[in-house]
Order: structure tokens, then sequence, then C-alpha cells
């Protein structure tokens, strides 16, 4: 999707924008039962219950790449990039913000205030790697049942 | 039944002379059978001149490195997780420091220790059989998750019960 205007707060963010978000290396868990680090389920928690994103379309409309969010951080040392749709964040009771900032135009806020950690989890489980760190599980997390199954 | 008091849950003595010494209020019970300094532990420099001491029970195998990478992340950079992420408090180490040396059991697998960027910290153990998050936010009570993959429970509750807890760990070794 691309419109104009899409940068301006007053925006409102569709379902369908892709919402991008680094991992710091301690956010990478080892999961025993796959034999990989998984994506921890604090890595949509920020300080104060508004959890920051880079939105995909607002980087789309000015041609940067979402791995830019990575340019001062090594993935040697183990940053990752993460992204989900805001469909799947308000899937789970959470809601998406444009907050452009000076330093950051495509800046997006995620209100996760009073989600569960099982909301958290569901969102580790729709993220995908936009840049996975080496020893990362792919996909970086997995929500299943009693019999191994995958939880939708 | 023992109750976990979040506020506060130590009581922070000796603070004279950058000493700090952490005890349970209440006073645990069970495998904690007395106060005592059962193991002294040097704090990094960076963050204070002094002691942490705990309870019994941190003989434990993996109490060493789980204190040990508490520090560590005491000792983080503001801004770790690049969205102004805070290290972990020093009240944040005792916490979770005490809960473990009281709570997990010797035979337990030693947890992975989150920072959260509030300044709390999160415990987490990702087995084959069961996942446990034990989370101590800085500003927010904590709370308990556990996922038994051989029933398919799912739990997640306020952490305000010693016994609960105990039995909620004991997934981890069962």
């Amino acid at each position: 999707m691309s419109v104009s205007g899409l940068c301006d707060d007053s925006a409102v963010v569709a379902d369908d924008v892709t919402i991008y978000r680094r991992v710091p290396p301690k956010n990478l868990k080892y999961d025993a039962r796959r034999g990989c680090n998984r994506l921890g389920s604090a890595t949509y928690t920020d300080a104060d219950d508004e959890t920051s994103v880079d939105l995909g379309d607002c980087l789309d409309d000015r041609g940067v790449p979402p791995e830019s969010a990575l340019l001062e951080f090594s993935t040697d040392e183990g940053w990752g990039l993460v992204e989900i749709t805001v469909a799947d964040a308000k899937a789970v009771g959470a809601t998406v913000y444009r907050d452009p900032l000076d330093e950051n135009q495509c800046h997006g806020i995620v209100i996760v205030e009073g989600l569960t950690r099982a909301s958290h989890l569901t969102l580790c489980a729709k993220s995908r790697w936009v840049v996975q760190p080496e020893g990362a599980c792919d996909p970086p997390h997995i929500r299943i049942d009693r019999y191994g199954h995958p939880i939708p | 039944m023992s109750t976990l008091t979040y506020t506060p849950p130590l009581k922070r003595t000796n603070a004279s002379g950058g000493r700090f010494r952490w005890l349970f209020d209440p006073a645990p019970t069970q495998s904690v059978t007395e106060p005592g300094i059962a193991q002294t532990v040097t704090l990094d420099p960076k963050n204070t001149e002094g002691l942490v001491t705990f309870f019994p029970s941190v003989n434990a195998p993996w109490f060493a490195p789980a204190f040990k990478e508490l520090m560590d992340n005491a000792a983080l950079k503001p801004n770790w997780d690049s969205y102004g992420g805070k290290p972990t408090s020093l009240r944040s180490v005792g916490i979770a420091g005490a809960f473990l040396a009281a709570y997990l059991p010797a035979d337990a697998p030693g947890p992975a220790i989150t920072p959260l960027s509030d300044g709390g910290v999160q415990l987490e153990w990702h087995q084959e059989h069961a996942d446990v998050e034990v989370s101590f936010p800085f500003n927010k009570p904590p709370t308990i998750y556990s996922l038994d993959y051989r029933t398919g429970a799912e739990t997640e509750e306020p952490l305000t019960d010693y016994e609960r807890a105990r039995e909620i760990l004991r997934l981890l070794v069962d």
C-alpha cells in the first residue's frame, strides 16, 4: 500500500502495513525443544508500554530499506530485525500509531499496555525475520500445543 | 501459606559504606530455615562498591552463573536495546537473585536471564517439556508464566504466592 501523506502523524496505519522491530542479542533465548535461539517474549516491550517500531509504508515511500534500521548494529554481535503486520498487532489487542520523530520520520509506536504474556508470545510467533542472527530459530518463535502442533 | 510481598519483597540493610545485604521480608520458609550469609558476592565496582548477601541454597550449580549474568546486565550501557533500555537495577538483581536462591530447586536447570527495558529482569526456562518465565518489571508487580507441553496447560498469574511459585518451578525438574 502506498498513499500520500503516510508520514503524517494523523494518518491511520492500515492493517496491511508492515512494522519492523530491532532484536538485541539479549532477547534471543536458547530453546531446548528446537535447539536454537528463539525470539524472547520481551521483544515487543519498551519501558513505558509504548513499543517503538518502524512503519513499512513510510519506509517504502522514502525508498528506505527496512534493514537500514540495523545500520548502527552488528549482526556479528547477534542483532536481528523482525517484522509483523499491523493486523498481527491488532489481533492481540495492541494498537499502532504513527509517531514521527526528528531523527526517524517513519517511527511508530505499538501500545502494548495490558497485553498478557500469551499475547506477547503470539506477537513473537507472528514475527518473521528480516535479518536473522546466527543461531536464531526460523521461524523466530512457534506456539505449539501438547501434541506438538503449531497454535494458529 | 507464605506470601511474596512485592513492595518491598526485599529489605535492604547494612547500606552504610556501600555494603548491601538483601533479606527476604517475610523470611522464606522450608529450604531457607534461618537468616544467614551463605554466599557473598562482590558487585561490579562500576555499580557499587560493596557486597550482596543471600540466604542459603545458593550452592546450587546454577546460582553463580545466574548471578553473574544478573550483574552483567546491571552493567549494561543505557540504551542497550537501542530503544532506551535501562540497565538492570540493583534492586531487580537482588529480587531475582533472592527469588532464585529461595525457590528454584537445586537440581533444576539454570535460568536464561533477560533484562527488561525498564530496569527489571525476567528469568526464563525453555526446556523440552516446559516453558517458565518469571518477570520482575521495575515498576509493576511480578508475574509468573508456564506452559507444560505434556498437558498443554498454560498459566499466567501474578506472583503472589510462594508455594505456587515453587510448584510451577517444579515443572522444570519433574
